[in-house]
């Protein structure tokens, strides 16, 4: 790993000073059910503005409407995104945390207006944090922007090779600028910039690639492959951005699951009985899977991944923000954010029940 | 699938009782569904065993010895010279290691695309350990405390032989002995010269009519097979593999550790030690003890 990635400040993993006031964007996401719980549960969170192009999700309706405020708003209008940041509630003060989880991932119907969507969504939220000094900007990328073939690492870190070949998905295109958005930011003063990228994530409705894969009738996978993978959970990604949120730190940062294990391995622990082909028919035998509506998993979306191993390295996430006996540690005691959200909402306990 | 190419049950069934007792001594640091980071499972390690020790005792033939030198824990290079391997004697080596060290250690390589972007065998490899050829996982490899096996390919001049090197010829573009220091120093292991040689026919004034005529006769089936699974032979009628493991080479570390008077701080001090290496492991001086049990440096021998 090169030395910029490696060269961690003393104060990373530190509690930030003050109570939160955090805009997070997407809510529409399963994932964004998941860290909004979390954050509401957090006495060290003064109060949490959602934004979504439509009604508020099922997920977020009984939550607390003095810490939890639902608003809607159009991304990629660069006059909208400006009014989030003068809300009634921000007269006092304004949010010292975004974070960002909106972004149009359905290949199907994809156009240039999503195009804009997903990079001018990023750039004038950023825009936005850095004139009003927001202390912590969050990005949720994904996994999809690692070059995936037969001579990738084993264990792919934050310096790996990126999928810049034009040929590559619009959507992984867009995904790739708005991160290089981001990166390109990285050394401001005053805003720490942290740019996610998860592993596969797993969890009902999730529309992960992945997720969507497991949740076809039947998974297709291409004959004599069988691929490495360390997905993430929905409730895991949930609380690694909690910590990225509430801690000190900034920089580009792998997140995963801790078990690593095979595609088909995965499968196997669910219940779930893959459908071999031939892998140069994978992606017609997809197309008409998903034209007869029995899946919504798009091969062509990450070509290689069903092929080769992409197991994320998050040694660097685990040493900055899941630093065991922190001082932010001590203070919760176990995990008493885990604890409240489970005490306002039943505990899924199997894959069939998550979500 | 690729994970049901032998059955669990017959692959131990083709394993000794000794080999099923190290397959079940060896550390396995399983990542949560038995399988380590890299993707080996025992499972699979079992059936590889079975089918690496057919090759190794009755295709190869492989005699050894020196394995008291391995580091029976922690990360270290396994340094091939004195020959080029070919897919089998690659084989051969990681299952001489696995057999014959005092713990049950698996040696990793780095493997060609050609391998790893194959149906069936891309799994394969990577079941038994084996990963791509790329310079970070090597030092994924070695800080993870493996062994990393790497063959040498600037010694021209004691030893290296190309002939022979089969499928796997273009794995050891990047394995110089300035790659091999480098990653020994940043890392802080130890570089354990492997020397392969083939010994000679036991044909000859020496050898009796009866005996060259077996070796005649299960040599071209051993070839045939050999070329059937590997694309090439490791050489001609009759001969054995044979592995020596010479005494470690310390390398003074980035930090100026370990400075004792034999440590090597230059490639061309490296270059040196595998040198005498392979010149104290020669196939002269095998062919010697070739009749007898014993191994080159007096320790135990296999095969």
């Amino acid at each position: 790993m090169g030395d910029a990635l490696t060269s961690e400040q003393p104060w990373f993993g530190t509690p930030r000073e003050g109570r939160r006031r955090v805009l997070v964007s997407g809510v529409h996401r399963k994932v964004a059910g998941e860290f909004v719980s979390r954050l509401v549960a957090d006495p060290e969170v003064e109060f949490v503005v959602g934004v979504s192009h439509g009604t508020c999700p099922p997920p977020l309706l009984n939550l607390d409407p003095d810490r939890f405020l639902m608003t809607t708003a159009d991304l990629s209008r660069r006059d909208q995104v400006e009014n989030l940041f003068m809300l009634d509630r921000l007269r006092e003060a304004n949010f010292d945390t975004v974070v960002h989880l909106a972004f149009q991932g359905n290949p199907k119907g994809y156009s240039v207006r999503r195009h804009e969507f997903n990079v001018n969504s990023t750039r004038w939220l950023l825009d936005g944090c850095l004139r009003r000094a927001v202390g912590k900007f969050i990005y949720l990328s994904t996994d999809a922007v690692y070059e995936v073939g037969p001579r990738s690492a084993s264990q792919v870190r934050e310096d790996a090779d990126v999928n810049f070949d034009p040929q590559a998905h619009p959507i992984v295109r867009d995904t790739v600028d708005a991160e290089f958005s981001c990166r390109a930011k990285m050394d401001h003063d005053h805003c720490e910039i942290v740019v996610l990228r998860p592993s596969g994530v797993l969890g009902g409705g999730v529309l992960s690639g992945l997720n969507l894969l497991m949740e076809s009738r039947p998974p297709l996978l291409p004959v004599g492959y069988d691929p490495l993978i360390n997905p993430t959970s929905k409730q895991r990604l949930g609380r690694d951005l909690h910590l990225a949120a509430t801690l000190r730190g900034k920089g580009l940062f792998n997140v995963a699951g801790p078990v690593v294990a095979t595609l088909e391995g995965f499968m196997e622990a669910r219940g779930i009985s893959p459908q071999r082909v031939p892998g140069p028919l994978l992606t017609a035998a997809g197309r008409v899977q998903r034209a007869a509506g029995r899946s919504r998993y798009n091969q062509a979306f990450h070509p290689g991944r069903l092929f080769y191993s992409l197991v994320l390295d998050d040694a660097r996430f685990d040493r900055c923000f899941r630093v065991p006996g922190s001082e932010r540690v001590d203070r919760f005691g176990v995990d008493p954010v885990q604890s409240a959200i489970e005490g306002k909402r039943r505990v899924p306990t199997s894959f069939a029940d998550a979500g | 699938m690729p994970r049901d190419w032998i059955d669990s049950d017959t692959a131990r069934a083709l394993l000794n009782p000794d080999d099923r007792r190290r397959l079940e001594r060896y550390v396995l640091a399983d990542a949560g569904a038995g399988v380590d980071i890299f993707g080996v499972s025992r499972e699979a390690l079992g059936r590889g065993l079975a089918a690496g020790r057919f090759v190794h005792r009755h295709v190869l033939r492989v005699r050894s010895g020196g394995h008291a030198h391995l580091p029976p824990a922690g990360g270290g290079l396994i340094a091939m010279v004195g020959r080029l391997p070919n897919a089998a004697q690659l084989m051969s080596l990681i299952v001489d290691v696995f057999v014959g060290a005092s713990t049950p250690r698996l040696v990793r390589t780095l493997i060609d695309e050609r391998w790893t972007a194959a149906p069936y065998a891309g799994n394969l490899a990577r079941e038994l350990g084996q990963v791509p050829n790329l310079v970070s996982n090597a030092e994924s490899l070695l800080s993870a405390g493996h062994l990393l096996g790497i063959p040498i390919q600037d010694l021209e001049e004691v030893g290296y032989d190309p002939a022979g090197a089969g499928m796997l010829s273009s794995i050891q573009g990047s394995f110089t002995l300035a790659s091999c220091l480098d990653w020994a120093r940043r890392h802080g292991v130890p570089v354990v010269p492997a020397v392969l040689s083939v010994s000679s026919a036991p044909e000859g004034p020496s050898a009796p009519p009866s005996a060259s005529l077996r070796a005649r006769s299960s040599a071209f089936g051993r070839r045939a097979l050999e070329r059937a699974l590997f694309g090439a032979s490791h050489g001609a009628r009759g001969r054995r593999l044979e592995i020596a493991y010479a005494s470690p080479i310390r390398v003074v570390g980035a930090d100026g550790r370990d400075r004792s008077s034999d440590s090597v701080r230059t490639s061309e001090e490296l270059r040196r030690a595998l040198r005498r290496a392979v010149a104290q492991h020669s196939p002269s001086a095998t062919d010697q003890a070739a009749d007898g049990p014993a191994a080159p440096d007096g320790s135990d021998a296999h095969g």
